[in-house]
This record gives structure tokens, sequence and C-alpha cells, in this order.
């Protein structure tokens, strides 16, 4: 990805205006973020103690990706102005004009709403409520108040990607213990260096856009260390659902070296100056990595649990 | 584009979109009958 602080423009407007696809709407929902909602929602499912029926299960995910897409939505809808200003964002349906935003905002409410009362009405009540907690969380107190207002936004906004674990165990027991919590703060405590990692190569968007992005606001070397800081703390507890006795083994050691290979790669990034033109190895490496180091813990989990059944 | 094939791209673009609304619903409506049939039995 360049880098060049001149070229975010965003794309001429077509010169036809047709009617919203249905790609758009898809697009509207951020299925690629979704996919690791769906993920790890399913993972907190499957590692849940107890059954559910495959029926119920999959309309438990449904819901979860329904509503995650709404919340979507409702953030495209909120940051229209904002995505047309970045590169990464400027191709979405609504910077681009190829949807108008009440069609945007209308959508996102229709999915919301859909998710939370089918997750009620099918599958449990606490999960709905947990659901639309976490849509509020992501579209209002993420969106609209915090990103625009505090360098911290990614720390607190991070809550709202770390309740799909929480939302699937829910389906199955319909409590809340201290798993389903662990699980919610791996993901929480994840989301920081996950999203620095990758604000450290796009900050000249981020800048543009006024978006008061850590690196932004509080520099390269300060963003530089809290991403070390979180990796040293994401370690135990990643570890923590071991050493209470929810998982077995398999988790264990997975944590422990998935983790470990976390800290390592936030090492180079701690511990270097960038300077203009910098093509960012360490900090596109490490981004990399923090996908699919969330794809493997929670995939060990699942195995774990399956093995221990 | 001239105005014919503008309008035929208007409303190709429109019926997929239905389509796609309808296939969902479709979709929606026999996971309705799915959950009834788990929840409540036959």
């Amino acid at each position: 990805m360049s880098l060049n602080p001149a070229s975010p423009a965003p794309p001429p407007a077509p010169a036809i205006q047709l009617p919203a696809d249905w790609r758009d709407f898809l697009a509207l929902t951020k299925p690629r973020v979704m996919s690791l909602v769906v993920f790890t929602g399913l993972c907190g499912l499957l590692a849940a103690p107890g059954h559910i029926n495959p029926v119920l299960g999959f309309t438990a995910i449904l819901c979860i990706a329904l509503g995650a897409g709404g919340a979507a939505a409702l953030n495209q809808w909120w940051e229209a102005d904002i995505d047309a200003l970045m590169k990464r964002t400027a191709r979405r349906p609504l910077p681009t004009g190829r949807m108008a935003r009440t069609d945007a905002r209308d959508f996102g409410i229709a999915l919301s709403c859909a998710s939370v009362g089918i997750m009620g009405l099918a599958i449990h009540w606490l999960a709905a409520v947990v659901l639309a907690i976490s849509i509020v969380y992501y579209a209002v107190v993420y969106t609209i108040w915090l990103k625009p207002r505090t360098p911290q936004n990614i720390v607190i906004g991070g809550g709202a990607g770390a309740f799909p674990p929480l939302i699937g165990w829910i389906a199955v027991t319909g409590e809340v213990t201290a798993m389903p919590v662990l699980l919610f703060a791996i993901i929480f405590l994840w989301t920081p260096p996950h999203f620095w990692a990758l604000a450290l190569f796009v900050r000249t968007d981020y800048a543009n856009a006024g978006i008061p992005m850590l690196p932004v606001v509080a520099g390269q070397a300060a963003t530089r260390r809290q991403i070390l800081l979180y990796s040293l703390v994401l370690l135990p507890v990643t570890l923590a659902p071991w050493a209470i006795g929810g998982t077995g083994a398999i988790y264990g050691l997975a944590a422990l070296a998935l983790s470990a290979l976390f800290v390592v790669l936030a090492l180079p990034v701690a511990f270097r100056r960038s300077g203009d033109g910098d093509p960012m190895r360490p900090e596109k490496r490490l981004f990399g990595y923090s996908v699919l180091y969330l794809f493997a813990l929670f995939g060990a989990l699942v195995v774990d649990r399956m093995v221990l059944a | 584009m001239n105005l014919r094939e503008q309008d035929e791209a208007i409303r190709r673009t429109r019926r997929n979109r239905n389509r796609a609304l309808g296939l969902f619903l479709l979709f929606l409506v026999v996971l309705f009958y799915a959950i009834t049939f788990v929840k409540f039995g036959a």
C-alpha cells in the first residue's frame, strides 16, 4: 500500500448512477470483518459446555452475523464522509454514491433489529440482550461517540468485536461464567495491537480524515510501545483459560506458542524508528500475523474442547 | 452508455436486487419452520 500523503483523493463518482446492487448491500456488512466475527462466535458456541441443536446453533451464528452486518452498515452510514477521504475506504458504496445514505441506515437498523429479535425468540433472551449491547456499543459508543474524539478509540471500541464468543457461549449455556469473559478479554486485548499495527502504515489516511488514531495523535514511538505492552499483557490472559481449568493442554500449549510469537513479532515493531518511504514490513507482518493468530487461537480452543469431549 | 442501455442496466440491477431479497426472505421462512420444528416438535 502506498503511503504517499498526496494520493488519497476519492475516485470520481460514476457518470451514470445505477441503483444499489445486492453486492453493495453485502459490502455494507463488511464481509471480511464478519468472517472473523462469525468464526469467534462459532468457536464460543462450540467450546461451551453443553449441547445445542444444530439448527439452533446455525441460527445463533446467523444472528451474530446479521447483527455484525447491521452494525457495520450503521458504521458506514455514519462515516460516509470520512470514508470518502481515505484511500482504503473510498470505494465503498456510500462514498462512491452508489447508494443513498438513508438506505444504508435503514438496512443497518433492519438487520440489527431482526438479528436481536430472532436471537431472543429462537435461542435465548440473554444472548439477544448481549447482542443488542454489542450492536449499540459498535454503532453508537464506538462509531459516533469515541472514534472521532479520543486516541483510545480502538481500546474501548475493541469491546464491540469481543462480544461474539460471549454471545455464542451464552446461546448454549444461557449464562455468563469466567470462561466466556476470558474469551471476551482475549479479543479485547488483541484489538489494540492489531489495529495500531495497521494504523502505523496507513496513518496518513487517518490523519487526512481527521481521525485521532494513536499514531496520529501520540506519535509512532508511543504507539510502538503500546503495541508491545498490549502483546505482553495478552500472553498471560490467553493462558488464563488453561490456568483456571477451562481448557486442556492442547489449547494451553497452542496459546503459549501463538502468543509468544505475537510478542516476538511485536518486538521489532516496538524497537525501530521509521521515516518517510519506509516499507513498514515489521508492522505489516505483525498485522497479518494478528489475524492468523486469532483464527489459530480460537481454532485451538475448539479442537481442545472436542478432544476433551 | 446510451439512454436505452442505461434503462436496461437500471432494470437489471433492480431485478437482481429483488431476486436477492426474495431468496433471503425465502431462506428466513424456511429457517422459521425449521426452528419451530426443533423447538416445538412436529
